[in-house]
């Protein structure tokens, strides 16, 4: 399985931690677009807390974390 | 008398409460988040405090900028802020800075600095200062909001850095939404992160980006890890 940690306003109608089928995605953007969020809206994506790009290859048992803009001050 | 409330804390104490005033610390951005976090770091006694900014009061600050009143619309933050800060606690140096902190400034508006403290609502002068304390070993506080939503980070140069996370990347869109009320919570979680590093509290936030949902009032640690990739690191 792998574990989606979905944050601020990426949890809007969606879980704020969920888990897919390792066999359903083969890469960060298949998560993405699972949850019909724009990739252009993804600000930083990290797999199991290192900064990764949504084309990185996921695997079993990874903890992928999604987070939108948050730059204001 | 003053501090009698924080030095009777055992994690303070009169040895906290001098180091407190002997602390130079470098607010940059007087906005949402600087509005409080100045607030917080001048009634806890931070003995000297530079605000770093080149903007002046608008009718769109004053739902959550409280330092400021409808009198000081089109004034300089800084001054304003200086007054306000003075009044409320004279014993704390208050160093105003009318500039925007820029790579070529950088090393001047910061000198003498202890903690940098980052307020400002702009990707590009973020990755400034982020680049500034990593490469001089600087402690940085470092916070961002969006409406009901913001993190906290502490950064150093052995620790994750925004650009270990991949934030040079974020692009912002249109008008950031904000309310006091959430503005406030991210920041005074901002001006603790501050005061416990100068204290010299534990559980620290180094290696962790601390997301508050005020939403739903929650808040989680990230744990975060250092880059391979990051100019910085």
């Amino acid at each position: 399985m792998i574990e989606i940690r979905l944050f601020a306003t990426f949890r809007e109608n969606r879980k704020k931690i969920d888990y897919i089928d390792s066999n359903q995605v083969e890469k960060a953007l298949d998560i993405v677009n699972y949850y019909g969020i724009d990739p252009e809206d993804v600000a930083i994506c990290l797999i199991n807390g290192f900064h990764s790009k949504l084309t990185d290859s996921i695997k079993d048992g990874d903890v992928v974390a999604l987070f939108p803009p948050v730059g204001g001050g | 008398m003053r501090y009698s409330r924080q030095t009777i804390m055992e994690c303070i104490g009169d040895k906290g409460q001098k180091r407190l005033s002997n602390a130079k610390v470098a607010v940059i951005g007087a906005g949402g988040l600087g509005c409080f976090v100045l607030n917080e770091l001048a009634l806890a006694g931070v003995g000297y405090i530079r605000i770093i900014e080149d903007d002046n009061v608008s009718l769109t600050n004053l739902n959550r900028q409280f330092i400021y009143k409808e009198s000081d619309i089109s004034n300089s933050k800084v001054k304003v802020a200086v007054n306000y800060l003075r009044e409320r606690n004279g014993l704390v140096e208050l160093d105003g800075v009318e500039e925007r902190l820029t790579e070529a400034n950088a090393t001047e508006l910061l000198k003498n600095i202890d903690i940098v403290v980052d307020c400002v609502d702009n990707v590009e002068t973020r990755m400034v200062v982020n680049d500034y304390c990593v490469d001089k070993d600087i402690p940085l506080v470092e916070a961002a909001v969006n409406g009901l939503h913001g993190f906290v980070m502490a950064i150093r140069k052995n620790y994750p850095c925004l650009r270990c996370i991949g934030y040079e990347n974020t692009k912002l869109k249109g008008v950031n939404e904000a309310i006091g009320a959430a503005v406030g919570i991210v920041a005074s979680i901002e001006a603790l992160e501050v005061i416990k590093i100068i204290v010299g509290m534990n559980e620290l936030l180094y290696g962790n980006m601390l997301m508050i949902d005020c939403n739903d009032y929650s808040i989680e640690k990230v744990p975060l890890r250092l880059s391979d990739e990051c100019r910085r690191h």
